[in-house]
């Protein structure tokens, strides 16, 4: 999540380093990485998210706040990484729309 | 992680709260064991337990000295024994009586239970509530430019 974090609070952390960075650091912190890295982490919040409904259905966990908190967790990390999908989507659509 | 920060405190509070809620429920269970523990050949009433309370990540002075200032959450640190007086009850037919017909009786007092456990449980709601206006603010931080 922490690099979804960064995205959140300090979008322009990513464009600086990607204008700073020499060519042979470019593969290294590349928009594509950290956007890899973000989805990576969303996606373990909702994987922890069906393995907590798991255990809570198996009776390994006793708090269900504990499933309805990962629950609400992994729903706020989805509709983030939705957010920045449409935002690519649209961005992507206003580049395809140019004059040649 | 500070993105679930507000989400993670509050959850730290409602465990603390779950285990309360386990513990006043003990305590009312328990409020007629007059063998809690054997020591010495001798039953032992049950006594009355309660929850200790820090903030997670409570750490020495240095620690501050050093640090910013953050917010943590909540985190149980033991269950510790009331140790005031057992009441006791006369009482000559009950198996637990001393020579005198005394039964010593738990420690507890179940009106001042049921008063922590409404706390307790007050205590989770306002937890829930604080749950649910962090989760609110972080999804309207994504309506921003909408």
């Amino acid at each position: 999540m922490m690099k979804i974090d960064q995205l959140l609070t300090n979008p322009s952390a990513f464009l600086e380093t990607k204008r700073a960075a020499s060519p042979a650091q470019a593969s290294e912190t590349s928009f594509s990485t950290t956007l890899k890295e973000a989805l990576q982490s969303a996606n373990e919040t909702i994987v922890n998210s069906e393995k907590m409904s798991e255990k809570i259905a198996t009776g390994e966990i006793k708090n269900i706040h504990d499933v309805t908190i990962a629950a609400q967790k992994a729903q706020i990390a989805l509709q983030l990484t939705t957010q920045v999908r449409d935002k690519v989507v649209e961005s992507y659509q206003e580049i395809m729309r140019m004059q040649v | 992680m500070s993105m679930f920060q507000p989400l993670n405190i509050s959850s730290s509070a409602l465990t603390a709260n779950r285990l309360k809620m386990d513990i006043i429920s003990s305590n009312i269970a328990n409020a007629t064991t007059t063998r809690g523990k054997f020591v010495n050949g001798e039953w032992i009433p049950y006594r009355r337990k309660m929850v200790e309370v820090e903030p997670n990540g409570a750490a020495p002075f240095s620690h501050y000295l050093n640090n910013e200032m953050s917010a943590n959450g909540v985190k149980v640190t033991g269950i510790v024994e009331d140790q005031t007086p057992f009441h006791p009850v006369y009482d000559p037919t009950n198996p637990d009586s001393n020579k005198d017909g005394y039964v010593m009786m738990p420690n507890v007092d179940i009106t001042k239970e049921m008063v922590d456990l409404m706390s307790a449980s007050r205590a989770y709601e306002a937890n829930i509530t604080a749950f649910n206006v962090g989760k609110t603010m972080s999804l309207k931080a994504l309506d921003i430019g909408k």
